[in-house]
């Protein structure tokens, strides 16, 4: 079965690199449940748009850094 | 696992085991009966009941787990956007088959059959529908959408 969504991020390396943040930390900010967040990470769920831009605001890095969406070569 | 996730594997458990369970006892007794003697009303309201109290007590127990392993916390019980997503997807699936279900069920009103097809068409098409959202929201969980 293909991914679900071609939507990819950078959720994972910017937790680490915002000092080791947990899933559960970054779910409690974003306001979802820290099974949502292993979903966004793994591919398997795509955030709605205002969850996106509530778990970028949280590393406080812009949108297109914190989610990937391949261009239409890449399609 | 979301508690609605845990909440969905305990319908998969209930609906299966009580129509199992139900068809048997209804079956056995139509093959020894004529339909229109066949005792189904009784063993029906059971069953709907079984399924009532059955997914309360899932529920709650749930519930307790969930409250017992995050050391006393309240469990989010109401689920977040992507758990009412995926509610949404099974019941949207669990509706064609319900449909379905009723559709077959008035054609049997419109051939006049006995109560007893009428009533446990519709029982099973809302079994159906139960399972079939069970099985596209699990599948949604865990291989995502």
């Amino acid at each position: 079965m293909g991914r679900p969504t071609r939507v990819t991020n950078a959720i994972r390396q910017l937790r680490f690199a915002a000092g080791e943040m947990t899933q559960a930390d970054l779910a409690d900010r974003v306001g979802v449940t820290r099974q949502t967040i292993i979903a966004i990470e793994h591919g398997r769920y795509s955030p709605t748009l205002e969850m996106a831009f509530q778990i970028a605001r949280v590393f406080e890095v812009p949108l297109d850094d914190a989610f990937q969406y391949p261009t239409t070569e890449e399609l | 696992m979301s508690f609605t996730e845990r909440i969905t594997w305990t319908s998969l458990v209930v609906l299966p085991v009580v129509a199992l369970t139900y068809f048997t006892v209804v079956l056995t007794r139509l093959a020894d009966a004529p339909v229109d003697e066949v005792s189904w009303i009784v063993p029906m309201i059971w069953a709907i009941g079984t399924v009532i109290v059955g997914m309360i007590a899932g529920a709650i127990a749930q519930a307790i787990a969930a409250t017992i392993a995050s050391g006393g916390e309240e469990p989010d019980t109401e689920g977040d956007v992507r758990d009412k997503e995926i509610d949404r997807i099974g019941e949207y699936a669990a509706r064609h088959v319900t449909s379905l279900g009723c559709m077959a069920v008035i054609v049997l009103a419109m051939l006049r059959a006995d109560h007893f097809w009428i009533a446990n068409g519709v029982f099973l098409a809302g079994l159906v529908g139960g399972v079939v959202s069970g099985i596209v929201k699990i599948r949604a969980y865990r291989r995502g959408f």
